[in-house]
């Protein structure tokens, strides 16, 4: 049976991969560089976002509902679609790490205290392999029933800490500081929109182009929206030098949550609303680094490589991230940069190259015709 | 694979054993009335209940005749006064030569002038004779002819339409399903008289011959489900079918899971509501409990009298059960998560008194826990096995008395009886059975790894568990619709029960075709002066 | 689907061995309530901290011991001094439930600055309690002292802030969060709510200090404590730490009163109080208009006044808004006599005029002695409790006529 996922889901999926990892790591960055105005940073890195989407929807047009992996091969040859298709696959890979580490990371040092981050990263791994094979329609369908929960979340705890809001933690309104709100706009693309990338991957699955095209933007446009919201409100309540001081604002904004003073202290909720994003967002670079690799090897079967991939996605987060300062340095400065090379400048390369392609193929066809003509 | 090939080998040899056998039945009847009857006595190995009685017809040159019979199975007074009262009475004065000159003449006169009962069939070989001498008909055999008479006059003791007595409703139809298929699908028809209810019947278990019927309204029905139902029957092979549970596990999607694909019941209403849903039930004869497939997740938490009482009430209801469902599945888990884990997420006021009660207590919070979650299914299952005039009072009693002098004891903390009971109560809660059984296996998974993992393994459980619902499907139906796939439409009719007169159509997977239900307007009260 | 039943076979297995690492029995761990971080002369830091003993106060029997247990542990930093309380504590300490956080005043005089990185850091704490200055003392002594009616003494240290808070104001409740914004921060500083005890220090420790209805040893509020930077410099008296939570909007409701004509006092309880402050520069200096509005009822009326008649309200009403001009006024001069900018009319400027504060934002201590503050407070009386004319006179008429 073939699988496929309807628009619905696939929009889903696309906001559980904009926000996993990035809705906690978010609202610090953007205050650490947007300051007060760091909302209005997010805002922006959404519009600009959609700019990127954009770009990804016309990759979806060159498609033609074959798999990214194809499309690459058939535009740039077999030896180096082959070695675009390892370095994207290494770039997919390295986002997959990034997020099993530091989802354990984040559980060994706020919520579980003293249990190893091996052992978080491996319960995670073992549940994505499992997600992973169960295939892509389960992991579309579980997303569909989460989505609820993590929207109700986090849109509760805004509204719970709203009380404690100060306005004048977002005053002055874009007087100080206006470069460092653009600028900080491009790490927060880095860790959101340029991800989307890895989606690509699995469009092919999306049972209409259309409905992928519009799933990506409306997905976007949501998620921006949500990001945009959770800053507002981590600088709102928090305040900007906390919002910045904290690795997990987020985290800190549900500490303030009390209800009634008696249901306080469940900010283990807003872990989760983080926990369930940043898990279908390993799955699906799972699932796409294991459509790449069966391409690669012209496999039919794509179970073959998952144990494997869990194995290595496992021991890539063990052994690959040292510890939780270098990645912050790396993501807000280095990561930047492979995101741009893999997930913009690759992009622009296959449309170009795609398109290139077609015309020249249009071209040598109307001439072979003119000729046929021509001759005949 | 390679295992599940040596199974199927072992399979096919074992039919044909089956087959040498049912072969050997396979023997036409002789002209003898007495090589017929010793062969008779012979294949059913001389069986104290079957019973002969021999007579003849006509005075003058009689033909010898018999009847046989399963005692017990039969109603003495039908063969009496409708089969031997006529034959015999009828012919008693005549020389059957005379008035029928030849016994091929005298087998037709008997057939359309005697018997006046509504079921007769005619059979020719031991096979069918065998079949229905078992399911209790009455052979009536003549000497001369190589064919005989099944007359329809069982009269095995049957028990009555009584009520239900595993789901019950306060408002709502009180008969139940009987263990006789006839008189279940009667219950059936009587409630939808409409020509497109078909039925299809089938007769499986190579021992047992039962007779499973296959029910559903042509034009509402999705084919593809029907097909798919009679093809997966098909291929079961089996001995014995004693009951609905046997077909279930035969023909049902997925085995390993906790969770029920096909629904159960014993009320017909329930059943009927189903038919008219786009559901295919399955009746098995021998058992009051009817299967309905395809059983969406939602449907186990959907009880009968939703739709009998008002909406607002069932909605409130629903609600409470998925409540209900979570509490069951996660209370004792949440609990040694928060106490051995997440102790700052507890009010401070409250964890002391917690702490108090800890105190002294020999066991970890979830040896704990494990230790009464198991005491308390010994005891509901022994509540379940007990005299039932003793049951219900035994299991409340025992497991008051139990928690209570365990915590005078210092064995267990107060709250851990109050976690069990909840849990325990929030199980009983379900309209169907076979959910509470997977959310009892559920349990204890998720406490090994709420001590394992806290509420992170918690809600690794959650997801593990719903990424296997989302996997699961019943006959082609996805499991958890309509919530994954989300089918909007449907939601009227799923967490909440929206006023009938918005359930216009039909659940959207289940079948895709005649899907307006129907067409009432809210009702307005005639405005008047 | 045998994969899935492998799957979990591999999980369970995975779990069996592992074990259970982070997990902590309710027996075996304690929890603290309460934390006094003093100066030691020879480590540097000497934490106590207070734990609650669960049966004394929620079992079945209750015996006369002591509801709460005291530890205390030295260090070279806060952190070593913390985890040395294991040494002294038969359990783990658990700070999650921490009520108050307690700086002896000879501490916060030196500095607070590594403690309050060390309670933001430390994933073990939670940034919900609240944190006093035990002032003329050791926040040692004062954690020491047990007391009636709220079993953990912590407890009732939290809960008199917060009533007090509510219902008198010269208090303010101080939460991490805050403290760390306003020390971090230009343009505002730090305040924190001291607590000082009557007695003798070593009755407080026993329980025979709950025993009688007048205890020995009681804990008292006082007013707020003034800080630079992360040290402690002074203390607002009772007057000024009103008119800074006026200034601050953080008055919820409060008893004040006016003298009357005649010598008599109304008391007038204020519902309502909501402040705004404007920054703005005048000839290159920076001025602060600080408008309130203030609800109040009438409360007592010791006097004889008609309150039907609105001029006799609008006299009340002129009285009282000079009398809270004064108390903003006296404030706002103690501030300046401490040079700390406690209001935070810094970031009120940063926000109003940010092009401007940029400049002086270098050297603003020496601005803030130079801001203009001008005060504009309008009262409002709202109703006159349930009688217009005060029984006042009717109980001067009835012991006049009879004398």
């Amino acid at each position: 049976m073939i699988e496929k996922i309807d628009g619905r889901q696939f929009t889903i999926l696309v906001i559980m991969n904009t926000l996993g990892a990035s809705i906690i790591f978010i609202p610090s960055i953007a205050a650490s560089i947007g300051k007060e105005n760091g909302w209005l940073t997010v805002i922006i890195a959404t519009l600009s976002g959609l700019l990127i989407i954009l770009l990804y929807n016309a990759i979806i047009n060159q498609q033609m509902e074959k798999s990214i992996f194809s499309l690459i091969e058939e535009t740039f040859g077999k030896w180096l679609g082959f070695m675009l298709i390892i370095f994207f696959n290494g770039y997919i890979y390295l986002n997959a790490v990034a997020n099993v580490w530091s989802i354990g990371d984040f559980m060994s040092l706020q919520i579980l205290m003293g249990t190893p981050e091996e052992a978080i990263e491996l319960l995670i791994v073992i549940t994505a392999l499992i997600a992973v094979r169960y295939g892509m329609e389960v992991i579309g369908r579980t997303a569909e029933v989460f989505i609820p929960f993590t929207l109700f979340f986090a849109l509760l705890v805004t509204i719970l800490v709203m009380k404690d809001a100060n306005i004048e933690n977002i005053q002055p309104v874009f007087q100080l500081n206006r470069i460092g709100t653009f600028v900080g706009a491009l790490p927060i693309i880095g860790i959101t929109y340029l991800e989307l990338f890895i989606l690509l991957g699995m469009t092919h699955k999306v049972n209409r182009p259309k409905s992928a095209k519009r799933g990506l933007m409306l997905g976007g446009f949501i998620s921006g929206g949500i990001l945009s919201i959770i800053t507002f409100a981590c600088i709102m309540v928090l305040g900007v030098k906390a919002t910045t001081h904290y690795t997990y604002p987020i985290y800190a904004l549900g500490q303030r949550i009390s209800i009634m003073d008696f249901f306080e202290r469940i900010e283990i909720l807003v872990a989760f609303i983080w926990f369930f994003t940043i898990f279908f967002k390993i799955c699906i670079s799972y699932y796409v680094l294991e459509t790449g690799l069966n391409h690669l090897f012209k496999l039919k079967d794509n179970k073959t490589f998952s144990i494997p991939l869990a194995l290595l996605l496992f021991f890539g987060a063990t052994i690959m991230v040292p510890n939780t300062f270098n990645a912050y340095s790396f993501i807000s400065g280095p990561y930047f940069v492979v995101s741009f090379v893999f997930a913009f400048i690759l992009p622009v390369c296959i449309l170009l190259a795609s398109i290139a392609r077609k015309k020249v193929k249009k071209m040598t066809k109307n001439g072979t015709e003119q000729s046929k003509n021509g001759s005949g | 694979m390679a295992m599940k090939h040596r199974i199927r080998k072992k399979n096919n040899t074992k039919r044909i054993e089956i087959d040498n056998i049912s072969s050997h039945f396979d023997v036409n009847l002789s002209n003898e009335l007495e090589a017929n009857k010793k062969e008779v006595f012979r294949l059913l190995g001389n069986s104290s209940d079957v019973e002969t009685r021999a007579f003849q017809l006509g005075k003058i040159h009689p033909v010898n005749a018999a009847i046989i019979f399963l005692e017990g199975l039969i109603d003495k007074e039908i063969v009496q006064n409708y089969l031997l009262n006529p034959i015999i009475n009828d012919l008693r004065g005549t020389n059957a030569n005379e008035k029928i000159p030849d016994v091929q003449q005298l087998y037709q006169y008997i057939k359309n002038f005697n018997i006046t009962t509504a079921e007769l069939t005619e059979i020719s070989n031991f096979k069918t004779l065998l079949q229905h001498l078992l399911a209790g008909d009455t052979i009536l055999l003549i000497d001369g002819v190589n064919k005989g008479f099944a007359v329809g006059a069982r009269g095995a003791k049957e028990r009555g339409v009584e009520e239900p007595t595993t789901q019950r409703v306060v408002r709502g139809p009180k008969d139940a399903f009987t263990e006789t298929i006839s008189v279940n699908i009667a219950l059936i028809r009587k409630r939808i008289k409409d020509p497109n209810l078909w039925l299809e019947s089938f007769v499986y278990g190579t021992k047992t011959q039962t007779k499973v019927t296959i029910a559903y309204i042509h034009g509402i029905v999705n084919p593809g489900v029907v097909e798919e139902v009679k093809s997966r029957l098909d291929k079961m092979d089996i001995d014995a079918i004693l009951e609905s549970g046997y077909v279930e596990e035969l023909i049902q999607d997925e085995t390993y899971t906790p969770f029920p694909t096909m629904i159960n019941s014993e009320r017909p209403d329930a059943i009927s509501a189903g038919l008219l849903e786009g559901k295919v039930a399955i009746l098995v004869d021998g058992t009051p409990f009817v299967l309905l497939v395809p059983a969406l997740f939602l449907d186990f938490f959907q009880s009968n009298e939703d739709y009998y009482q008002r909406s607002d009430i069932s909605s409130l209801i629903r609600a409470l059960r998925f409540i209900a469902f979570f509490l069951a599945l996660l209370t004792p888990s949440t609990y040694i998560a928060l106490t051995t884990f997440h102790q700052e997420m507890i009010p401070t006021t409250l964890l002391i008194s917690l702490a108090a009660q800890r105190e002294g207590i020999p066991f970890p919070a979830v040896v704990e826990a494990l230790l009464m979650e198991v005491t308390f299914e010994i005891l509901r299952e022994a509540g379940i096995r007990l005299p039932s005039a003793v049951g219900s009072a035994i299991s409340i009693v025992g497991a008051l008395v139990l928690g209570q002098a365990a915590v005078d004891a210092g064995i267990v903390s107060a709250t851990m009886v109050i976690v069990v009971s909840l849990t325990a109560i929030s199980s009983f809660i379900f309209p169907s059975y076979n959910l509470a059984i997977s959310v009892r296996m559920l349990r204890f998974p998720f406490m090994i790894m709420a001590a394992t993992f806290g509420l992170f393994g918690i809600f690794i459980g959650l997801l593990i568990l719903t990424l296997h619902l989302s996997s699961l499907r019943s006959f082609g139906i996805p499991y958890m619709s309509p919530f994954a796939p989300f089918i909007s439409n449907d939601q009227k009719d799923a967490v909440f029960r929206a006023p009938r007169w918005k359930l216009r159509t039909r659940p959207r997977l289940i079948n895709q075709r005649n899907t307006i239900r129907e067409d009432s307007q809210r009702p307005m009260p005639d405005k008047k002066g | 689907m045998s994969t899935l039943f492998k799957l979990f076979i591999s999980l369970f297995i995975c779990i069996s061995l592992t074990g259970c690492w982070s997990s902590e029995e309710l027996t075996e761990i304690t929890l603290a309530t309460g934390l006094a971080i003093d100066k030691d002369d020879e480590d540097g830091f000497k934490v106590t901290i207070q734990v609650v003993n669960p049966t004394e106060i929620a079992g079945d029997q209750i015996s006369n011991r002591s509801s709460v247990v005291i530890y205390s542990a030295t260090g070279k930093t806060i952190f070593e001094a913390i985890r040395k309380l294991t040494k002294a504590s038969p359990r783990r300490v658990h700070l999650s439930h921490l009520q108050v956080v307690i700086f002896g005043e000879e501490f916060a005089r030196e500095g607070i600055g590594e403690t309050i990185d060390y309670l933001v850091r430390d994933h073990g704490f939670r940034t919900d309690f609240h944190m006093v200055i035990a002032k003329d003392t050791t926040g040692e002594e004062l954690i020491s002292v047990i007391t009636p009616l709220e079993k953990i003494p912590a407890q009732r240290i939290t809960a008199s802030i917060q009533s007090s808070q509510n219902f008198w104001a010269p208090t303010k409740e101080v939460q991490l969060y805050e403290l760390f914004e306003s020390m971090t921060s230009t343009g505002k500083e730090a305040v924190m709510t001291g607590v000082y005890m009557v007695g003798d220090p070593e009755i407080g420790k026993t329980v025979q200090n709950v025993t009688q209805s007048d205890p020995p040893v009681k804990t008292r509020l006082n007013s707020i404590g003034i800080f630079n930077g992360d040290k402690l410099i002074g203390w607002l008296s009772e007057k000024e730490s009103k008119g800074f939570n006026y200034i601050t909007n953080n008055i919820n409701n409060t008893v004040g009163w006016v003298e009357c004509e005649d010598g008599g006092k109304i008391s007038l309880e204020t519902t309502n109080s909501d402040t705004k402050l404007k920054g703005s520069f005048v000839n290159g200096h920076p001025k602060i208009t600080v408008e309130t509005n203030i609800t109040v009822n009438v409360g007592e009326i010791s006097c004889s006044i008609d309150l039907s008649i609105p001029e006799s309200i609008k006299e009340i009403e002129k009285k009282l808004e000079q009398k809270t001009v004064d108390l903003i006024n006296s404030s706002v001069n103690a501030a300046k006599e401490f040079n700390s900018d406690i209001f935070g009319f810094g970031s009120v400027l940063r926000k109003s005029q940010p092009k401007q504060w940029e400049k002086i934002k270098g050297n603003w201590p020496e601005h803030f002695q130079q801001t203009e503050i001008k005060a504009n407070v309008t009262i409002e009386i709202n109703q006159s409790g349930s009688i217009t004319t005060p029984i006042y006179d009717d109980v001067m008429e009835k012991t006049g006529s009879g004398g």
